[in-house]
């Protein structure tokens, strides 16, 4: 429990202050930071191709096309 | 630069349409991701794989790309702006973000194709679970997309607050 100093108190909201951000907006950029963060490790390792999701993909989508990078995408 | 209420309403209602239309494809996408991965009907499964590329390219895409842009001019052509709401600012970071993958996993639905057009690739290769986990996490960022546009919650950003207090600034007292 905080102790206000006497003649001390929180500014009053005015229009001369700008709004705070809402805990929502703290929250959503948490949430988006760290999905984009995966985003970009698995870009980045290669750990997104498709066959990591489920059954390997045979010899036909490695051989038969030119190499993929890390979302299958073909050069 | 702000539109008269008709071209708005034309404007929001193209944007309602391509963002709604992105989800319901989508939730059609996961539904196929569905159908590839559980069905016993071989034809089917290879279907399945075989169609997400072109349908992919002749809906998700159009979709994706008219939802950015209607939304932009929505928000440019209206008081609401682009960066002076946190809701405004948070739906147009999930669509650029969505948009930027769906586009990037594209090559992917080249890869699913080819092996599914293969006859002699095995039906377990033919199955691959990164269409549905995709489709499903599509979808939740849609929806969370959604329920800001619908519910907008208060937060008004800096930027907003100073284009706001100018008018006040120049008014004479």
């Amino acid at each position: 429990m905080s102790r206000k100093l006497p003649g001390i108190s929180e500014p009053p909201l005015s229009d001369a202050t700008p709004p705070p951000i809402p805990r929502w907006v703290k929250v959503f950029a948490v949430v988006a930071a760290l999905i984009v963060l995966l985003f970009v490790v698995l870009v980045i390792t290669g750990g997104h191709r498709p066959r990591r999701h489920g059954a390997d993909i045979p010899a036909l989508a490695s051989a038969a096309l030119p190499a993929a990078d890390a979302f299958g995408h073909r050069s | 630069m702000t539109m008269s209420p008709g071209v708005r309403k034309l404007a929001l209602a193209a944007h309602v349409t391509s963002s709604v239309g992105w989800l319901g494809a989508i939730a059609a996408f996961l539904a196929l991701s569905i159908i590839g991965l559980t069905s016993d009907d071989a034809e089917t499964v290879r279907g399945a794989y075989l169609v997400m590329e072109p349908a992919a390219w002749y809906v998700l895409v159009p979709l994706a790309f008219a939802s950015l842009v209607t939304g932009l001019v929505q928000s440019l052509g209206t008081t609401w702006g682009l960066f002076r709401h946190y809701w405004v600012v948070a739906k147009l970071l999930i669509n650029v973000f969505a948009t930027i993958v769906l586009v990037m996993y594209m090559a992917t639905f080249d890869v699913l194709r080819d092996v599914a057009a293969d006859p002699g690739t095995k039906l377990s290769h033919v199955r691959n679970v990164s269409p549905a986990l995709h489709a499903a996490l599509a979808l939740l960022l849609l929806l969370a997309a959604t329920a800001l546009a619908v519910f907008k919650p208060r937060g008004m950003t800096r930027y907003g607050w100073r284009k706001q207090q100018k008018p006040r600034m120049v008014a004479p007292p």
